[in-house]
């Protein structure tokens, strides 16, 4: 059966990382929002797929009673960049089948600094419990035992592996967010948009984690997303611009992808270390009839600027140890061969754990960009360093 | 039972003092590794059947999942494979799921990374040095036995520059 599915509503809550609302009041808004972007009432909407947020979200039969909804269809998943895709495609899959007429993919986050601070006290910012106490350590070779608890020290350890291997450096590293930065001054949401960044400040502040500086770190916010996904059939009939989704790939699973934050071939964590050569191609293009080099912009989730240049490397648009160099003389910019993180991306817009981004695909793809718009664009791509994926399209492409 | 067979050649493990970073959650089907750091030597788990040796922990063998397995005392000596200063500007983080947990806030800084053993295998740990030198990828280390909180031990990694064994 071959996929038919479109995002066909976009809508976020009326701010990210103002706090005092509650995860169910954002989640509120975010849902109203993409209902108005759509066209749609909420009785049209049949599906959900949610993520429980960090550390506090909304469950996804806790938003429907409260929401009045009448669903046939349903999938929870737990709060994390690494789903933000699979979370998406579980909504085109259910779509194409016709176990649901509208999906809502929908998630929600309060913040230790923010809405948490009124709910029951947490042993940890990230909820309940800290992943990186399982006996296999946490998802991005980080151990809290040995001293690298959370996401950031598991970013500064592949940034030092890949500074060290191939000679990069901190001031070629400051085009991701000084390039994040000014996309944030365009994105009115954007947590970070009226904070100036330049390459020399970025370079005066401080290292916290190994190479790793504030500007390197995204803000958790408080905030909430909501997508809309339906068939082309229903989405042609909502007169909005159709976004296809048109390829996608999966998160692979294997020693070799033991860390979520390192491409493969880095020997992060247990996996081997050796010389990576992207593929020409993947199932997620071929699926999408699309080359790597008709792609418009490259999206991908950036909670640290090490992850970018991973992306880079496990996509293939550089070779491995060249993305480093790329970002400092290309760029990543409207002006660069592949625009990236229009929207800021975390970094600048604040973390809204991936959706943000795809948030942002849909407006380029529908031209709403604003001043953030790369022209003309056709085709997307969403990829990860771990290598889930998906490619959005719209109707200029044959 | 295999489980709790011991092989090899047991070597012991210097104790280096340390401000104490937090102990592991034990249960019965990790409880052999960190018995046998209280013993005073580091064990990894090889396989009864394809003789694998693993890490991390696991209850069954990663290439063949044989449960049949045994603790094995390990060579304490390795070289960095990465290894980073958390420094103590990071202490100061906004609380999120980057921002350092006590008690490593207030130890803050310290160094932490992962060391290639001579065993074949790769483990993370902290790594005391106090001359800096461990920073370099390739660096000889030794695993150590460290104090954790509770009175616990934990392994870790010791440079040169500190300890008994230069």
């Amino acid at each position: 059966m071959k996929l038919d599915a479109c995002v066909v509503g976009v809508g976020t809550s009326e701010s990210i990382g103002r706090p005092g609302r509650s995860a169910l009041h954002l989640e509120f808004e975010s849902f109203r929002a993409a209902l108005a972007d759509a066209n749609l009432k909420k009785s049209d909407v049949t599906g959900m797929v949610t993520n429980w947020g960090t550390p506090r979200g909304v469950d996804y039969d806790e938003f429907a009673v409260a929401a009045g909804l009448d669903l046939t269809w349903v999938s929870q998943l737990w709060t994390h960049g690494r789903w933000a895709a699979t979370a998406v495609q579980q909504a085109a899959m259910a779509v194409t089948m016709g176990l649901a007429d509208v999906v809502a993919v929908i998630n929600s986050a309060v913040t230790a600094t923010g809405y948490a601070l009124e709910l029951p006290p947490m042993s940890s910012p990230l909820g309940g419990v800290d992943e990186s106490f399982r006996d296999g350590g946490g998802p991005y070779g980080n151990w809290t035992l040995h001293g690298s608890p959370g996401a950031g020290a598991g970013a500064a350890l592949v940034i030092e592996q890949y500074m060290d291997r191939y000679g990069a450096t901190s001031a070629d590293m400051a085009a991701i967010p000084v390039t994040m930065r000014a996309f944030g001054h365009l994105n009115p949401m954007a947590v970070r948009r009226e904070e100036p960044l330049t390459v020399e400040q970025y370079l005066e502040e401080p290292e916290l984690m190994g190479h790793m500086r504030s500007s390197d770190m995204c803000l958790a916010v408080d905030g909430a997303t909501c997508l809309l996904v339906t068939s082309t059939q229903r989405a042609r009939e909502l007169g909005r611009p159709i976004v296809h989704i048109a390829g996608m790939q999966g998160v692979p699973a294997t020693r070799n992808s033991y860390d979520f934050f390192s491409r493969p071939g880095m020997g992060s964590g247990v996996s081997p270390r050796y010389d990576y050569v992207a593929p020409k191609t993947f199932p997620v293009l071929e699926m999408a009839g699309v080359g790597r080099d008709d792609l418009d912009g490259f999206f991908t989730y950036d909670p640290f600027s090490p992850l970018v240049l991973m992306a880079l490397e496990r996509w293939g648009f550089c070779a491995a140890g060249e993305a480093a160099a790329y970002c400092r003389d290309q760029g990543i910019g409207l002006d660069s061969p592949l625009p990236m993180n229009t929207h800021g991306g975390s970094l600048a817009e604040g973390h809204l754990y991936g959706y943000g981004h795809m948030i942002e695909m849909v407006r380029q793809l529908r031209g709403e960009a604003g001043k953030r718009q790369i022209d003309d664009a056709k085709s997307l791509l969403w990829g990860t360093p771990w290598g889930d994926a998906l490619v959005l399209t719209n109707e200029k492409v044959a | 039972m295999a489980a709790s067979q011991r092989k090899g050649e047991v070597v012991e493990l210097e104790r280096v003092d340390a401000a104490p970073g937090p102990a592991q959650h034990q249960h019965p089907d990790n409880a052999g590794f960190w018995e046998s750091l209280h013993d005073g030597h580091l064990s990894l788990q090889r396989c009864g059947e394809c003789e694998t040796l693993r890490f991390p922990i696991a209850t069954h063998c990663y290439e063949c999942l044989s449960g049949e397995y045994a603790w094995e005392s390990i060579d304490p000596h390795g070289t960095v494979d990465v290894a980073i200063r958390i420094h103590e500007a990071a202490a100061e983080l906004p609380a999120s799921g980057a921002s350092l947990p006590e008690p490593w806030r207030s130890i803050a800084p310290y160094l932490t990374g992962a060391v290639d053993m001579k065993a074949g295998v790769r483990l993370p740990g902290r790594i005391i040095c106090t001359c800096g030198e461990a920073l370099t990828r390739g660096t000889p280390v030794r695993a150590v036995l460290l104090p954790a909180s509770g009175g616990a031990t934990v392994y870790g990694f010791a440079h040169t520059c500190v300890g008994t064994e230069k």
